[in-house]
């Protein structure tokens, strides 16, 4: 919803200042958006995607190719870029996937669950990446299933249980907190907070798990 | 950037697409083809002009041309490349950028148009062995090229229509 791909049932939503509903094409020039499955034309070479892109969000030719060559060079896939996506490996998708989104300088990125299905080297290329993007200034707003990538990128972060923010802060002070409350020697892990604030403890998931495959 | 302008961004894409996957386009020209070498070869027979009726004293193959024409304009494939890009996320990423929604569709549809032009072309050069004249002279095969285009937009738009309701090839 806050991306502009689906209606807003009721209520409102602002992204950087701006009503997605009202204003959807203004808020669209805001934000980029880099969905769960990395969504590109297997039939484009990465530069034409990236240009393509650029061009439909306003720029001319030029300014489109000049954008191209930077972010495939963010992203290290200079070399790559003028082959077809095709035979690009999950990683380097994921890779183009983000320059994709970035080609108009959005304030805020919104990236959804960027390193799933990825090895382990891989994920801490996107890692890397994404801190990257942050550091030039934008916004993330990323969402992970993952705990651990939660813990290692996000400056803040919010914990959502059928819904509802359940827990929301820094992962500093998440996990200090049950640390206190528990009176534990060491921090536990961001993964022990979430099954804390959604009430579900490691036996009760255990025996769901049972119960299903019985 | 105007909504024409994206369309026509969009439709370059759309054409390079269909150049990169030319097996795509073969049958498009080949069964119409094939329909009109085959009748005309052996309908053209049980039809002979001088006695036939319908055929207002012209060769079989003006008869056929037309049919083979519409044919080849209805067998665009906008509207599976349409699905690919809905399926593979690709789709979403265009609604996520200040496209117009009509551009998006429009651009397939315009592709579509230069695609039938060019391959009604081909297919009435390849029939005037046949013993096919286009008896209304240049305008009237720049007309021709025109009409069978529109033919193939307002299917490939229609097809697209389900495309886009569905949002699946079927079958699964």
């Amino acid at each position: 919803m806050l991306t502009t791909l689906m209606s807003i049932t009721s209520g409102t939503a602002r992204v950087a200042g701006i009503d997605v509903m009202a204003e959807p094409d203004a808020a669209r020039r805001r934000i980029g958006v880099a969905l769960q499955e990395a969504g590109l034309d297997p039939r484009q070479t990465g530069r034409e995607l990236l240009v393509l892109r650029a061009r439909l969000f306003g720029s001319t030719a030029a300014q489109a190719a000049a954008r191209a060559q930077e972010l495939l060079e963010l992203v290290e896939l200079v070399d790559a870029g003028d082959r077809r996506i095709k035979g690009y490996s999950g990683g380097m998708k994921r890779r183009l996937d983000l320059a994709s989104a970035l080609v108009h300088e959005p304030e805020v990125l919104f990236i959804d669950e960027p390193t799933t299905g990825l090895d382990p080297a891989s994920r801490l290329t996107v890692w890397e990446e994404v801190r990257r993007i942050n550091a030039r200034g934008t916004t993330v707003f990323l969402t992970t299933q993952y705990l651990e990538e939660a813990d290692q990128l996000c400056h803040r972060l919010a914990i959502i249980d059928e819904g509802l923010i359940v827990r929301e802060g820094t992962p500093v002070e998440l996990k200090a907190e049950l640390r206190q409350r528990r009176g534990l020697d060491a921090d536990p892990t961001l993964d022990e907070v979430f099954l804390d604030a959604t009430g579900r403890t490691r036996e009760r998931v255990a025996g769901e798990v049972q119960e299903v495959s019985a | 950037m105007s909504a024409l302008g994206q369309a026509g961004l969009l439709a370059r894409r759309a054409l390079l697409e269909g150049l990169r996957t030319p097996e795509s386009s073969i049958p498009t020209l080949l069964i119409p083809l094939f329909f009109l070498v085959v009748n005309v070869g052996q309908a053209g027979k049980i039809f002979p002009s001088s006695s036939t009726g319908f055929l207002e004293g012209q060769t079989y193959a003006a008869f056929q041309l037309p049919s083979s024409l519409l044919l080849g304009a209805s067998f665009g494939t906008a509207a599976l490349y349409l699905v690919e890009d809905i399926e593979g996320g690709y789709f979403d990423k265009l609604r996520a950028a200040p496209v117009s929604r009509g551009a998006l569709v429009l651009g397939r549809l315009l592709a579509e148009a230069l695609k039938s032009v060019v391959i009604t072309a081909v297919l009435v050069l390849l029939a005037l062995p046949l013993g096919s004249t286009i008896a209304s002279g240049p305008l009237g095969f720049v007309l021709l090229l025109a009409l069978t285009a529109l033919w193939a937009v307002v299917f490939a738009g229609f097809m697209q229509l389900i495309a886009l309701k569905t949002r699946s090839r079927g079958g699964d």
